[in-house]
């Protein structure tokens, strides 16, 4: 039976052609109008000195000019560092609370769910504001309360540059794991019981059924969520701009961040266009890395 | 038998177990949530005990004092959730429209071009938004002259990929056959989207509002850059006139953090909330089945859906198809 139902699956339906265009029609106009042409544009202002009337070509030099540019590398390294500190944390993190939920009962999966998603639901807007008040210089904030409970002195967490990239992975590693979490979740629940029966048969433990049947089940997913978290991390902008502004001493200006100054504060769309296409191919060739390297036995 | 031993080892040993688990996550929850739980209790301090030297981490007294800071704070407070909440609407109602729309014709229909169209949407998602911030702002501001509008808060996010993908994975999973045997039957393609598509799609629609509406309630980066006036401003935006490391942009005069309250942060969180995020779980294929009985209906081809869906000969073959 449930191999005469492949063929079937499959099957279109014809001599509707005309709808198909009409229906996916504005799906298409939105997109070649607010994401294909900005693309295609994008390559033309990186190659442009731009001007509101009349832009002037002039090369490579956007590109040769980032090159050379020290806060370009800066940016770089900072993303690289904010990627490496977080990524992993947040993934390992995300993995052991599924694990950890796994054997509660429905009910309270289903409170511990929704009680790590809540942050995802928040604002980041307004949790940035609430974390300029954790990260409070004076001794009465609260993380340095927190910390004098240790006997550690109060820092100026995100006035210093020693601090602040640290107090802005602090605050990734401490909010939004839900969807990860959930996703997890998702996976852990999916594994066949059959493994573990045979895995039981054997005598296996906790530790041996959690290395030799969760993590090589999990691979596709922990794949799917570490390139999509390294992605979104590359891109970080929002909680830089609103917590320290890049600052201190450009200690916490992202590679986003970067290309968002160069845009719209100093109106260097030329610039701002070639960094930001430098970044999109940093991200797919790391993405392809991962794929190619990581993805190897994995199925789809 | 599961990765942990149920069955075997005494029932106190599991309870044990199970409670070690829970204060561990309990933990863990703590410190994640506690970013929201400060900005909810000092929401119902006094507005200067936020800003103030000392920090309580206890509620102290309740007062909605900062409530009605908030909403004297600027004439346009009421304004910012007002505009938040029709960027976010209209945004949410045409993306499961459309999305639902180009989903079931790229998963369903026929047509010259399809997989390449399809592809070239998809490799959209894999370009970083900050490529396209430029040239999209360019083409607002300069082409279009539309910025400070709701025209120019909405139209970029009029239908994204991400939603027809979402839309279009879901609907692979709907027997071509109901479509076909509609067909049969004389309903249009119009007909069958809408009654056969669209009921039998709920799950998939619900998930991609509620997805929309906190994304775009919640977004800061595309109303920053596209508003200029404080009565254009979102919510968000119109949040970080509060109090940020650089409020260079647009900032009023009084956003001092003397006089800065808590409750500003809190009525931003509240409608994503709202929304019913138990839908969730109404995903899967029995879904479909259930939807189908009850969410036929009209006119020409509801005769027709009737007899295709009701009649115990059909549902032995969907179970074969199944």
């Amino acid at each position: 039976m449930a191999q005469s139902a492949q063929p079937v699956k499959k099957r279109k339906i014809k001599g509707d052609g005309a709808w198909g265009y009409a229906f996916i029609a504005v799906a298409l106009i939105v997109y070649a109008l607010f994401t294909a042409y900005p693309v295609f544009s994008a390559f033309i202002i990186s190659f442009q000195e731009y001007k509101p009337l009349g832009s002037t070509y002039i090369g490579f030099d956007n590109y040769t000019a980032t090159f050379k540019d020290d806060l370009f590398w800066k940016s770089i390294k900072n993303t690289l560092v904010y990627t490496v500190l977080t990524v992993p944390v947040a993934l390992l993190l995300s993995f052991l609370v599924a694990i950890m939920i796994l054997p509660l009962r429905k009910k309270l999966q289903t409170v511990f769910k929704a009680v790590y998603y809540l942050p995802v639901v928040a604002s980041g807007v307004a949790l940035s504001l609430v974390w300029l008040w954790i990260f409070d210089p004076m001794p009465g904030g609260i993380f340095n309360q927190f910390i004098g409970w240790f006997g550690a002195h109060n820092q100026n967490w995100l006035g210093s540059s020693a601090t602040a990239m640290f107090s802005l992975v602090i605050m990734a590693w401490l909010s939004s794991h839900g969807a990860s979490i959930i996703i997890y979740l998702a996976a852990l629940l999916g594994i066949d019981d059959s493994y573990y029966e045979a895995a039981d048969l054997d005598g296996a433990s906790f530790l041996q059924k959690l290395w030799h049947i969760v993590i090589p089940s999990l691979k596709p997913t922990t794949l799917f969520l570490l390139v999509t978290a390294i992605i979104g991390s590359f891109q970080v902008f929002q909680n830089a701009y609103l917590m320290t502004g890049g600052g201190p001493d450009h200690a916490t200006t992202m590679v986003g961040l970067l290309i968002f100054d160069n845009a719209f504060k100093y109106f260097e769309f030329g610039k701002a266009a070639a960094q930001s296409l430098i970044l999109a191919l940093i991200i797919a060739l790391v993405s392809l890395f991962q794929f190619k390297f990581l993805g190897k036995d994995v199925d789809y | 038998m599961s990765l942990y031993n149920n069955h075997t080892g005494s029932r106190a040993g599991k309870t044990a177990r199970n409670t070690v688990i829970v204060v561990l996550l309990l933990l863990f929850a703590l410190a994640t949530l506690f970013p929201i739980y400060f900005m909810v209790i000092s929401s119902f301090g006094d507005p200067v005990e936020a800003g103030a030297v000392s920090y309580s981490i206890w509620p102290g007294k309740f007062t909605l004092d900062s409530y009605s800071f908030f909403f004297n704070y600027s004439e346009y407070s009421y304004r910012w959730i007002l505009n938040s909440t029709i960027v976010a609407g209209a945004v949410t109602i045409t993306n499961v429209f459309f999305a639902t729309l180009a989903g079931y014709a790229f998963s369903k229909l026929r047509f010259r071009g399809r997989g390449v169209l399809f592809s070239i949407l998809l490799a959209a998602m894999m370009i970083p938004y900050q490529v396209t911030q430029v040239p999209l702002y360019i083409l607002i501001v300069n082409t279009f002259h539309i910025e400070n509008t709701y025209s120019a808060l909405i139209l970029p996010g009029l239908v994204t990929v991400y939603n027809v993908f979402l839309a279009k994975q879901f609907m692979s999973s709907i027997p071509t056959e109901i479509m076909e045997s509609a067909k049969v039957e004389g309903c249009s393609q119009l007909q069958i989207f809408f009654r056969i598509i669209m009921p039998l799609s709920k799950t998939v629609m619900a998930v991609i509002a509620i997805l929309t509406f906190m994304e775009s309630w919640n977004t800061f980066f595309w109303p920053f850059l596209v508003t200029n006036t404080m009565d254009m401003q979102t919510i968000q935006v119109g949040l970080k006139n509060f109090r940020f490391a650089n409020t260079t942009y647009f900032s009023p005069d009084d956003g001092g953090r003397d006089d800065l309250g808590g409750a500003d942060v809190h009525p931003v969180l509240q409608p994503a909330e709202v929304l019913p995020r138990g839908r969730h779980r109404r995903r899967g294929q029995g879904l479909i089945w259930a939807g189908e009985r009850k969410g036929l209906g009209g006119w020409r081809c509801r005769r027709a859906a009737k007899l295709r869906t009701s009649g115990a000969g059909l549902r032995r073959q969907i179970r074969l198809w199944r």
